[in-house]
């Protein structure tokens, strides 16, 4: 703890547990807590005081669980069709806490479900989005040994939300799964189009939000022409379409409120079943 | 098996998470998501960023657990921090932050004096609000500008027409004031 670099740090603590210094000066401060304990504990408290300003009581809107519920299945899913993945012990240590984890209560306790590794799980966590399309990616190369599985996986989502419907789809060989990328810019989306062509999910990757009177609209290229198969909000999530059969080559564009009979925007994301290439 | 984890303490609730019980992550959503959500969007002035901003930390809570650190404070002040953190990078991308001046403008919140201040009335606890009120003006306009505008205190400094240190110092004073009034309560609720 050298006099004058801590002296300087210290007057950036308050700024910093607000989140309100800039990024060379977080990364100097960060170092610097690595070693010095007294600046911690001014920190956590800071932070402690922070936290309670912006407490409110509230509730999170509808639906946002449903689509953390539906990651996890589609992480969960991944894990289990990846057998050629070792199951490892992950979380050698778990937090410490209270009690410590023999104090845990038996129902939080008892959970062993087979989960991926830690580099495939932070591969997942760093984003939803990628997370999803990296187990689609997954999924769809090993769906043949998969075919037992599915019967099963679906009478086991009673609760047949979108995104489990979408899950299901997803584990379903006899089911298409058409990626929706784009090159430059990295957004993604998967498009699974059901055994009978006729319904499709789908499951936004990687689409960041739009402004507030924009929409994203997906379309299907039908004799050459785009056909719009719906307006899809301007924060996509995932949601059932209807398709024909014939149709293959898909796309996403960004339109005003309400969307258009045709596209205006250009194309953001596109794909098309191996069927059609 | 429900009312057990609805008993069971939001450290206990950790473990469970750390243990992939998928269920104990839906209490701690339950219990925090709300206020995570509140914060984003008071910050963002955006509902669908701040449904991001929820997503994304019930996610990473779930893939890393272990970054919750219970003895440095409580679950809710660990997610209300993350939320903060994430919700400001959010609005320094600046679209982010033009799409949230536009709300404000368009806000209908345009009564004369302090608007800022106003809202933050409407979502703070009786107690938090009266710590800062007791704070001297300058400091209270400060932790304000930087926490609630998500302004970086070289921003606060321009906005208020001060030198960087001076703001930087006050902040950092402010906040010592506010843990020492909200003392009985910080103890209690860690």
């Amino acid at each position: 703890m050298s006099g004058v670099r801590h002296s300087e740090i210290e007057s950036l603590l308050g700024a910093y547990a607000l989140d309100a210094v800039d990024a060379d000066e977080a990364r100097a401060v960060e170092e610097h807590l690595a070693t010095c304990p007294s600046c911690r504990d001014e920190l956590d408290a800071h932070r402690r005081v922070a936290a309670m300003l912006g407490d409110a009581d509230g509730r999170a809107p509808a639906g946002v669980w449903d689509r953390i519920a539906a990651e996890l299945r589609l992480e969960q899913a991944g894990a289990d069709a990846s057998s050629s993945i070792p199951d490892t012990p992950l979380r050698l240590r778990p937090p410490t806490a209270d009690g410590g984890p023999a104090g845990a209560p038996s129902a939080v306790g008892a959970s062993s479900r087979r989960r991926l590794p830690s580099v495939a799980a932070g591969v997942l966590a760093a984003g939803v989005a990628a997370g999803l399309a990296i187990v689609v990616g997954i999924l769809s190369s090993r769906l043949s040994s998969l075919d037992h599985q599915v019967g099963s996986m679906q009478s086991a989502l009673a609760g047949r939300s979108l995104q489990s419907m979408a899950l299901a789809a997803a584990l379903d060989p006899r089911d298409t799964t058409v990626q929706l990328t784009s090159a430059p810019a990295g957004e993604r989306a998967t498009l699974i189009v059901d055994r009978d062509r006729s319904t499709a999910y789908f499951v936004p990757a990687a689409l960041p939000s739009l402004p507030s009177r924009r929409t994203y609209q997906l379309w299907s290229l039908v004799r050459g022409k785009p056909v719009s198969l719906g307006v899809l909000g301007s924060h996509a999530v995932t949601s059932e379409v209807h398709v024909q059969p014939d149709m293959s080559v898909f796309m996403v564009t960004a339109e005003p409120e309400g969307g258009t009979a045709q596209p205006t925007g250009t194309v953001l994301v596109q794909g098309s079943t191996s069927a059609a290439s | 098996m429900r009312s057990d984890l609805a008993l069971a303490s939001d450290a206990n609730l950790v473990i469970g998470i750390a243990r992939w019980n998928e269920a104990a992550l839906a209490e701690a959503y339950r219990r925090h998501a709300g206020a995570v959500y509140g914060l984003a969007r008071r910050v963002l002035w955006d509902e669908a960023l701040a449904e991001e901003v929820v997503q994304e930390l019930f996610l990473r809570l779930w893939s890393a657990p272990e970054r919750y650190d219970a003895e440095r404070g409580s679950l809710r002040s660990f997610l209300l921090t993350q939320a903060h953190g994430r919700a400001v990078d959010m609005l320094r991308s600046e679209s982010a932050r033009r799409r949230r001046e536009q709300a404000e403008a368009a806000s209908t919140v345009t009564t004369a004096g302090d608007v800022e201040h106003e809202a933050i009335d409407l979502t703070v606890g009786d107690s938090v609000r009266d710590a800062l009120h007791r704070l001297p003006e300058r400091e209270r306009k400060a932790i304000e500008l930087a926490y609630f505008g998500g302004h970086s205190y070289r921003e606060v400094a321009t906005l208020l027409g001060e030198p960087e240190g001076t703001v930087k110092s006050r902040i950092r004073s402010g906040l010592g004031r506010l843990q020492v009034q909200l003392a009985p309560m910080l103890s209690g609720g860690a």
